[in-house]
């Protein structure tokens, strides 16, 4: 499968994804990786409700994931492909997945996390994770539409926590 | 290229631009004219017509103006000017949402602008959905 841009974004589809760069990019499908999206009937189905009727969207868990991203015979697919949480791609990368740059779209705040940026809040697991992305060679980067400039994320996170 | 100008009651057109920065980053020659409640309608022809023109002193050639609502003022007034000048350099699509003014933004370069106004016609229609039916259907 050709990955046009791998994602963390807590909202998964929606407006900035489809319409933001799934145009842009030309995406004829999109692959939600996440457990617990693929264990929640209602999640899926919200998901593949969201996307217009020609862009192919598949939920996977994250081990189902890593076969299809490795799968040749799916070379013709253009994918967006989705993560819910930095942590959720970081096991990817451990399983082998080749991920380049990591697109940072939606991070929104929740109690126990603080906001680094517009768009980006982080605790203390989304940090270990993306300190991890980064030693193994991941260029993180937080875009939240592709008309906005990119800001590399590590120089931002913050040390204390 | 072509101007996209939405024109609606009250602060509707504004708020659906600001609502296409959010999704897709700013667009250029994109913008809305609204109908305030002490305004009068000459004032606002006035207003899409100087709109128009800053268009095409931004480099557009063409106009495209989307409307709240069939039949009312904004619509009314819009369909006078557009009247006026060529089909082929202007058009008006009344009825207009979010995802319609998103189609326009990110569909005017590829198409004429006959085209286009029927892609916006349909993504505007395609958008309405019952969707407790759609949900019904998926999860049988």
């Amino acid at each position: 499968m050709a990955v046009l841009l791998y994602r963390v974004d807590d909202r998964l589809i929606h407006g900035q994804v489809v319409v933001g760069w799934g145009r842009y990019l030309k995406a004829n499908s999109i692959l939600v990786c996440s457990d617990r999206v693929a264990s929640d009937e209602l999640a899926r189905t919200m998901m593949e409700m969201g996307a217009p009727a020609d862009v192919k969207v598949e939920v996977m868990r994250l081990n189902e994931a890593v076969a299809a991203l490795g799968n040749d015979s799916l070379q013709k697919r253009s994918a967006i492909v989705l993560f819910e949480t930095p942590a959720d791609a970081l096991r990817l990368v451990e399983l082998d997945v080749p991920i380049k740059k990591l697109n940072v779209g939606g991070m929104h705040f929740r109690p126990g996390k603080r906001q680094i940026m517009e768009g980006v809040s982080v605790d203390k697991g989304d940090c270990a994770a993306l300190y991890e992305l980064a030693a193994r060679g991941v260029d993180i980067y937080v875009q939240m539409v592709p008309q906005a400039r990119p800001v590399s994320l590590i120089p931002k996170l913050p040390c204390d926590i | 290229m072509i101007g996209i100008l939405v024109v609606a009651h009250g602060a509707l057109g504004e708020e659906l631009v600001n609502s296409v920065a959010m999704i897709m980053g700013r667009v250029p020659l994109l913008r809305a004219v609204g109908l305030k409640s002490d305004q009068g309608l000459d004032d606002l022809s006035a207003e899409i017509k100087k709109a128009w023109q800053e268009f095409e002193r931004g480099g557009a050639d063409r106009l495209l103006v989307l409307v709240d609502m069939f039949g009312g003022s904004c619509s009314n007034v819009a369909a006078r000017l557009v009247n006026e000048s060529d089909p082929k350099s202007s058009a008006l699509i009344t009825g207009v949402n979010l995802p319609m003014v998103l189609e326009a933004a990110i569909d005017r370069d590829l198409y004429t602008l006959e085209d286009l106004v029927a892609k916006i016609v349909d993504a505007g229609k395609k958008s309405i959905v019952d969707v407790r039916a759609v949900m019904a259907e998926k999860l049988r």
